[in-house]
């Protein structure tokens, strides 16, 4: 994909992402919060899905703050220039235009409101806990890796989600009834008890 | 984190089982539309603060066809003045409001949370939404009191909310202050008087062994700046809303000692952790003594060093606000805050311009008091 080709598809991305926010009464959203979203979204996405990562054009980086991804901050520079979104000094970004918004396919879109919906759960507040204790971020963190992180499908991320998954297998009769996206929903709520409990 | 193979998660999945399989079939919470809108009145309840607790009620049918501008309808529904005005509040699928009343909920928790969930049981199968004050909700569908998650409970969630936030730091670890005076808190840091015995008996066997364990009883333990570092590090993770991590590195390869941001990861803060007093040294026969002491010339080089560790952050361009310098202070004597004397003066000039952003925080005191 070329860089011009990458960064259209990142503003399709990014505007989707923020007009979906809206809908769950995220209003606005920080230009850091945008980054560990995206992230969220590619480093989870192998776990229900068996096509390529949809997400697989964004790099990852560790910075203070969480995730770093260039293209997300290019792209946002972008759209913040051409008025599609708005800025203000806290570093929080409005929709200005729906030019691009669901401008993906719906797989993309479903996938987008699905952690979107899992987060709104927790509030925007929270997305950096549920970062700080992603387990591929903890273990780029504690190696200090300066390298790409690895969103691969093999990363730690899945390993833990996968191996969650399997205890509820192993453990309840029946889990049928158990969709990937509630496992999802049930390792954040897992992971949201351990930040209030213990941290 | 591994979760086969762990007894206590097992154990744990075991007690809700039951609870996961109605979370997950019972045809509403796992609908975009539920999840959408319990996100919906948290956020109108952060966006429109309020002291009172609020009761929403829509049935599963208007819930499964809620409308598409959801955001905008719950956005008018919290200022209107029918919904500031009454306790409890039917809607429809548009959020407009069916029936309302004021009527007082029960005062007790438990009988509350069994009248919400009785609302909830009725034929015309409503789900009620409980919106609190800190943006907490709770939930009954019929009439099952969905107040807590799989893994935490309300109590805990609200409980966490409840917290101090990066603001507070200082009256945080003013709080922490005293709990040093806790023999359970402050034991960690000293050696044991079986340790201080067996110091005497390697390499002080002449001196009288009880005038020798007096003398020595503010020893601290080999290492103390990794014990200081983690006692105040958990203390702020268990009393603060904030992000802690620790020894962080800078692009020069600097090490943070404890880093801080704020809970959604905007503003960041540091703590330098120092001590000053006399250890035992790692071979467990001698004793070492930091060169740290109230001497304001030694003190220069800690704040120096916190002052270029915020200059370094500006220059990765990280949101640093303040960069803190805590000093524990085990020295035998009650002498004056090690940082008393600390000025501008005591920073390169090149830094002096971030010298606003250093706080010292007055020395973390720790005395044996009572060994063991």
């Amino acid at each position: 994909m070329s860089e011009r080709d990458a960064l259209m598809s990142a503003n399709a991305d990014l505007m989707t992402i923020i007009a979906h926010a809206r809908r769950i009464g995220w209003d606005t959203v920080s230009y850091n919060s945008i980054q560990r979203v995206v992230y969220m979204m590619k480093v989870l996405y192998s776990f229900n899905h068996e096509d390529e990562n949809v997400f697989n054009l964004y790099h990852f980086n560790v910075s203070l703050f969480g995730p770093y991804s260039e293209l997300v901050e290019k792209s946002l520079t972008f759209l913040l220039t051409s008025q599609r979104l708005l800025g203000d000094k806290e570093g929080d970004v409005r929709l200005n235009s729906m030019d691009g918004v669901d401008a993906l396919s719906e797989d993309k879109i479903k996938w987008i409101d699905t952690i979107l919906l899992i987060l709104g759960k927790y509030g925007e507040s929270k997305i950096f806990s549920f970062i700080v204790n992603d387990p591929q971020y903890e273990q780029s963190v504690k190696a200090n890796l300066s390298s790409e992180i690895n969103t691969n499908p093999e990363n730690d991320t899945l390993k833990v989600l996968n191996d969650f998954k399997k205890a509820f297998e192993e453990t309840l009769e029946d889990t049928s009834s158990i969709s990937k996206e509630e496992y999802i929903s049930l390792y954040f709520d897992y992971l949201f008890s351990q930040i209030i409990n213990k941290q | 984190m591994k979760f086969t193979g762990n007894p206590d998660f097992k154990r744990l999945l075991d007690e809700k089982k039951h609870d996961i399989v109605q979370r997950t079939s019972d045809g509403v919470q796992e609908t975009s539309q539920f999840q959408r809108l319990r996100s919906l009145f948290a956020e109108s309840r952060r966006k429109n603060e309020e002291r009172d607790f609020r009761l929403v009620l829509i049935c599963k049918k208007d819930l499964e066809n809620l409308c598409d501008n959801a955001e905008e309808k719950v956005a008018e529904l919290f200022t209107n003045t029918t919904f500031l005005t009454n306790r409890t509040l039917y809607v429809n699928s548009d959020l407009n409001i069916l029936n309302n009343n004021n009527d007082p909920f029960p005062a007790d928790n438990n009988d509350a949370r069994r009248y919400f969930a009785s609302l909830s049981g009725t034929e015309d199968g409503w789900v009620a939404f409980h919106i609190a004050p800190n943006a907490t909700i709770n939930y009954f569908i019929d009439g099952k009191d969905y107040g807590d998650g799989v893994f935490y409970t309300m109590d805990a969630q609200n409980r966490y909310e409840e917290r101090k936030t990066i603001e507070d730091l200082q009256d945080v670890l003013d709080e922490y202050r005293i709990t040093l005076q806790h023999q359970n808190t402050y034991l960690k840091f000293f050696v044991t008087k079986s340790g201080l015995r067996a110091l005497h008996s390697l390499a002080f066997a002449e001196e009288d062994q009880k005038a020798f364990m007096a003398e020595h009883k503010h020893l601290l333990n080999n290492r103390p700046e990794e014990l200081f570092r983690e006692d105040i590090r958990n203390y702020i993770k268990q009393h603060m809303k904030v992000v802690v991590t620790r020894e962080v590195t800078l692009e020069n390869l600097d090490r943070l000692d404890i880093e801080l941001t704020d809970e959604d990861g905007r503003d960041l803060y540091f703590i330098e952790i120092k001590w000053v007093g006399e250890c035992i040294a790692a071979n467990g026969a001698e004793i070492s003594k930091t060169h740290f002491d109230a001497n304001s010339y030694i003190q220069r080089n800690a704040v120096k060093q916190v002052v270029e560790y915020i200059d370094q952050l500006l220059t990765e361009k990280e949101n640093i606000k303040i960069g803190y310098l805590a000093v524990f202070d085990a020295r035998k004597e009650d002498l004056p805050d090690t940082g008393a004397d600390i000025t501008s003066a005591d920073v390169p000039e090149g830094l002096r311009k971030h010298f606003h952003r250093f706080v010292k925080l007055k020395d973390f005191r720790v005395k044996n008091e009572n060994p063991r």
